[in-house]
């Protein structure tokens, strides 16, 4: 890892000397060289800012940003948080279209195209409820709407 | 900033120091304010939103936690008033939503802080109707503690605990939102040596101890406050017996030992109280010689006394010694050292690490002291695995006071990571680097005191390095001990034993002399009572009080005290008496038996008596074997290595027909007594005699001792208070909960003086050898390892020599191979490790493993040792 200096530190947290600020950034630019963190990765990083590699899976598994395993193309975060929850999204959502792509939370599609996952709130509680595909977020889901996020993100593969 | 603020809690005016928690000035008012992620000895946090309460400002009142807001002038704080137990009724409904409420087979049911405070501030019902999350339950997060992940209220304790004061942060939080968990790292289980401290701070059942597991129900205990006594710092706990049997060992608060820690040892090595091997009754050997059995107490000190006194009245007093262990009580030293002094009449009484050492009598300074230094210099003494609740100190020094370590040690042994200086030594070397420290500080105070004259001078440090030559490899420890303005010197036995080590003791006390901090340096030994036996003088050549046995003075004060004085010449040392240097032994608590040439030795013996817990090696070769108790059995009084001298009041009844150690040393002498005639001129009355007692002794000329009359431990304290002047005022009661520090005033022995030295450099080891390097090891296979628990004792790794990588790669040799280990004095096999903190040239085998493999190989003369490490 000797890619730090490649982005420009951005937002409070990089500008503080401390080793731990350093990690959102190390984190982000690792998965984006391995397209997930590896135990490996998560080694490495920890190795290099002076961190337990249990402190640096921590944070990893904080964010919904990380990922741990290998994913599929598309990765559909459904939120399952308290707001999306009590406006009839959440499980009702991940079911819907766990249903459509033949998959339960936690998996991926044989062809290597969809990752299902339910995650705890997707700071977007006023629109709930919502989802994230890769980095592009949804809100006010209805059955219609998710509708029309498959069939473009079928359409595209 | 004032130093003191006053504020308002609930219309109580109170005064605290600034920077003072809105939740500890709560306290101080006599307001309760509920917590459960806050903790006395933790950073403030925030986590768990419990303790919320109003703070009234200017503009209405806000809710804030009370465990994150320091205290200001003309605060007020209310923490009952109906929003505040809204917000608590609310925040125990969340913290409740997916806790799995399995209070009943629960090992925290009975003393859970989340039981109290749902009972004393919750709702009383519930309004979730959903299905609780489902995650991890008795989940072993190391060999000796279980994680129950639903029930964890995610206070942050645990992962505090081992961050801050461990410095091993190997529990974290993962996930988040309501999936949070807490966990170790895949595959990095819990090892840090005080672990067992987050079961106690959990305020919950989460985290669950192994060992004692579902062997009791809080409230069917019976508590008993005592001190352990597994190492020298003396660490207050709590025993908890059910029905005979001791359940649990808990910490206890005092502040000035333990805060409330214990030891992983501590804390789950207590199993061998109860275990079954037990030794039950006494034993003694059958007419034909052969098998040990079980006899009545009457029997077996009938033997003892008939065969030591015939053995005193044909071979003279000095061909009868005694070996105890420092572990024992100082009850039991004590008389120990009386019996062979007042009775037998002889000086021949040691342990291990006795006589052999040259120990400063006063110990640490204190404990608290460590927190104070800015440099503490560690010579061959490896606390982390020595006394771990002491490694917490020194590294919360190190981390948070910025003291730095200077560690002066063959090994580069764990507190060498922490900012200062790492000096390698072989062992036996010590004094070489010692004394070249000492003697250029002592020049460079020279050179610094001809400087302060008014006559203009070089001053300021550059001006003296042009002075003082110091050589390379000294040069960090140097200027490290030229800069300290507070240090602390502790030295271990691995550095102080024989005539080498007599030397590094000299030369490191000259270098805490010429730095006028001689009363800053202290010794800790290796056994947990090592600073009350020397204490109560169980050494040859000195007597109880630190005096020398040939001070007439002292001789004479003790005759009046015992009837008779103690013999004027010094005894037989431990290792003197072991090899064989008297006709009968008698052993407390010490197993010189262990190594082959050790249970040789006292082949030879004509007679040998063990007093144990266990039929260890020793025992297995002795004539008479006398079931003792364990420190839980019976009352007794430790010293612990800052002098503390602490209550271990019986907490449990004793296996089978056990004594304590004292108890059985006072009937043996009852004994004894009668059983001689002593001449004093009088007439002697006529008693009515049981057949033993008619068999009467060689008749004695000279004073009689006076009758031993000691109805229990107290007793025997009381007596130790006129013999040792520093515990004249200690008695029973007085020593409290907490214990007492003796006073060194009574006894002011800090060196003054700088004694010259005479060292020449250690050579190392030839070519194709090793120089064998051994200390401590926390899970080794102490006298008492082998009876733990299960889990407590598959941490003891199998017997094993580590040498630096290089040198494996350089002699072509891999890990895991078996090795055969050659000294002068033995040979062993073992399993080959690479270890970066053992030293190139140097063969690291820790003490006390299976089969004593360091002893065998004469690591513990005092001398260097090379060994030749050849594959199988
Ligand atoms: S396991 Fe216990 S101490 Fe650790 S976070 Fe959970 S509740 Fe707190
Ligand atoms: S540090 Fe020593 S005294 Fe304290 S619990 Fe551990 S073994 Fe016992
Ligand atoms: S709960 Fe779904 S976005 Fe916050
Ligand atoms: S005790 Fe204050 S937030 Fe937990």
């Amino acid at each position: 890892m000797h890619a730090e200096p490649k982005v420009k530190p951005s937002g409070a947290a990089l500008i503080d000397p401390a080793k731990e600020a350093m990690l959102l950034a190390a984190l982000y630019i690792a998965q984006e060289q391995r397209g997930y963190l590896t135990p490996e990765v998560i080694d490495r990083v920890a190795a290099r800012l002076g961190l337990t590699a249990g402190q640096v899976f921590s944070t990893a598994s904080f964010y919904t940003l990380f990922r741990t395993k290998p994913v599929g193309r598309y990765v559909i975060q459904v939120c399952s948080g308290v707001s999306c929850y009590l406006v009839d999204g959440a499980e009702k959502v991940s079911d819907y279209i766990g249903a459509k792509l033949g998959i339960r939370p936690g998996e991926t599609t044989a062809d290597g195209r969809f990752t299902l996952e339910t995650v705890q709130c997707l700071a977007s509680c006023g629109t709930a409820p919502a989802l994230r595909v890769n980095d592009q977020l949804y809100e006010n889901l209805t059955p219609a709407g998710i509708d029309a996020i498959l069939d473009r993100l079928l359409g595209e593969v | 900033m004032p130093d003191l603020v006053t504020l308002t809690v609930d219309d109580v005016k109170v005064t605290v120091p600034a920077g003072t928690l809105v939740v500890d000035a709560a306290k101080a008012a006599g307001i309760e304010i509920p917590i459960f992620c806050s903790h006395p000895k933790l950073d403030p946090l925030g986590a768990c939103r419990m303790c919320l309460v109003e703070f009234v400002g200017p503009r209405g009142s806000k809710l804030d936690t009370a465990c994150t807001v320091r205290v200001s002038e003309g605060m007020t704080v209310r923490t009952s008033t109906e929003q505040v137990k809204a917000v608590r009724e609310a925040n125990l409904g969340f913290i409740l939503i997916n806790h799995p409420l399995d209070c009943p087979i629960c090992d925290k049911g009975g003393e859970c802080p989340l039981q109290d405070q749902t009972m004393a501030y919750g709702a009383g019902v519930s309004q979730f109707v959903e299905a609780k999350r489902q995650k991890q339950k008795h989940y072993p997060i190391s060999d000796l503690i279980l994680l129950d992940q639903e029930r964890c209220i995610l206070c942050w304790r645990c992962i505090r605990y081992l961050d801050e004061w461990e410095d091993k942060p190997q529990i974290g939080l993962f996930e988040r939102g309501g999936e949070t968990v807490i966990d170790t790292f895949p595959g990095q289980p819990v090892d840090a040596a005080t672990s067992g401290n987050i079961i106690d701070i959990c305020p919950v059942g989460a985290l669950t101890n192994r060992v004692s597991r579902f062997r009791f129900r809080p409230w069917e205990l019976k508590k008993t406050p005592s001190v352990c006594t597994l190492c020298p710092v003396g660490c207050n706990l709590r025993l908890d017996e059910r029905v005979h049997e001791l359940r649990r060992i808990v910490a206890r608060e005092n502040l000035a030992v333990n805060d409330e820690w214990l030891c992983d040892k501590g804390r789950f090595l207590h199993q061998y109280v109860d275990h079954p091997e037990r030794l039950r009754t006494p034993l003694v050997r059958d007419a034909a010689g052969e098998a040990l059995r079980p006899a009545t107490w009457d029997e077996a000190l009938h033997r003892v006394i008939e065969k030591l006194g015939d053995i005193a009245d044909t071979n003279g007093a000095n061909a009868l010694g005694g070996i105890a262990s420092a572990r024992v009580s100082n009850e039991a030293a004590y008389l120990f050292q009386k019996f062979f002094r007042a009775l037998v009449g002889a000086n021949n009484i040691d342990f291990a690490d006795g006589s052999a050492v040259k120990a400063q009598p006063t110990g640490l300074s204190a404990i608290a002291d460590i927190a104070k230094s800015d440099l503490i210099v560690l010579v061959g003494f490896d606390p982390s695995e020595a006394a771990p609740v002491l490694d917490l100190h020194i590294k919360r020094a190190a981390r948070r006071a910025g003291a730095k370590l200077l560690v002066i040690n063959p090994r580069r042994i764990a507190l060498a990571k922490y900012p200062g200086a790492y000096l390698p030594v072989l062992p036996g070397g010590e004094a070489w680097d010692l004394n070249g420290l000492a003697t250029a500080l002592q020049a460079a105070r020279a050179a610094n005191q001809a400087g302060s004259k008014p006559a203009p001078a070089p001053t300021g440090k550059a001006k003296l390095e042009t002075k003082v030559a110091v050589m390379a490899e000294l040069r960090p420890a140097y200027d490290l001990l030229a800069a300290a303005k507070a240090p602390l010197f502790i030295y271990g036995p691995d550095a102080a034993r024989g005539q080498l080590g007599k030397l590094a003791v000299t030369a490191l006390s000259n270098l805490a002399v010429a730095l006028g901090f001689g009363d800053r340096l202290a010794y800790v030994g290796a056994e947990a009572n090592s600073q009350g036996a020397r204490d109560m003088g169980l050494l040859s050549d000195t007597l109880p009080g630190h005096q020398p046995v040939t001070d007439a003075a002292v001789r004479e004060r003790l005759g009046k005290l015992w009837g008779v004085q103690p013999p004027a010449e010094p005894g037989q040392s431990y290792a003197a008496m072991a090899a064989g240097g008297v006709k009968a032994l008698y052993v407390m608590g010490a197993n010189p038996a262990a190594t082959v040439a050790g249970a040789e030795a006292l082949h030879k013996l004509d007679f040998l008596v063990v007093q144990d817990l266990f039929l260890t090696e020793t025992a297995q070769l002795a004539d008479v074997v006398l079931p003792a108790t364990s420190f839980a059995e019976a009352d007794g009084t430790y010293t612990n290595l800052e002098r503390r001298v602490q209550r271990g009041p019986q907490g449990i009844k004793p296996a089978g027909e056990s004594q304590a150690d004292w108890a059985i040393l006072a009937a043996l002498a009852e004994k004894w007594l009668a059983s001689q005639t002593v001449d004093t001129g009088e007439v002697s009355k006529a008693i009515e005699q049981p057949d033993w007692k008619k068999k009467r002794r060689k008749i004695k000329a000279g004073p009689a001792p006076k009758p031993w009359n000691y109805p229990t431990a107290q007793a025997v304290l009381d007596e130790i208070g006129k013999a040792v002047p520093p515990y004249a005022s200690l008695r029973w009661d007085a020593l409290g909960e907490a214990g007492v520090q003796w006073s060194t005033s009574a006894l002011v022995r800090a060196p003054r003086r700088v004694e010259p030295v005479d060292v020449a450099p250690i050579a190392a080891a030839p070519a194709g050898s090793f120089t064998l390097v051994s200390g401590p090891l926390l899970w080794d296979n102490g006298p008492l390892m082998p009876y733990g628990a299960e889990q407590v004792r598959k941490l003891t790794p199998t017997p094993f020599v580590a040498l630096n990588p290089a040198d494996l790669t350089m002699a072509a040799l891999a890990e895991g191979r078996q090795v055969t280990v050659t000294s002068a004095y033995g040979n062993v096999t073992l399993t080959l490790k690479a270890d970066a903190s053992v030293q190139p040239g140097t063969a690291w085998v820790p003490a006390n493993l299976a089969g004593a493999p360091a002893e065998t190989l004469g690591a513990v003369r005092g001398e260097p040792v090379s060994v030749a490490v050849k594959l199988v």
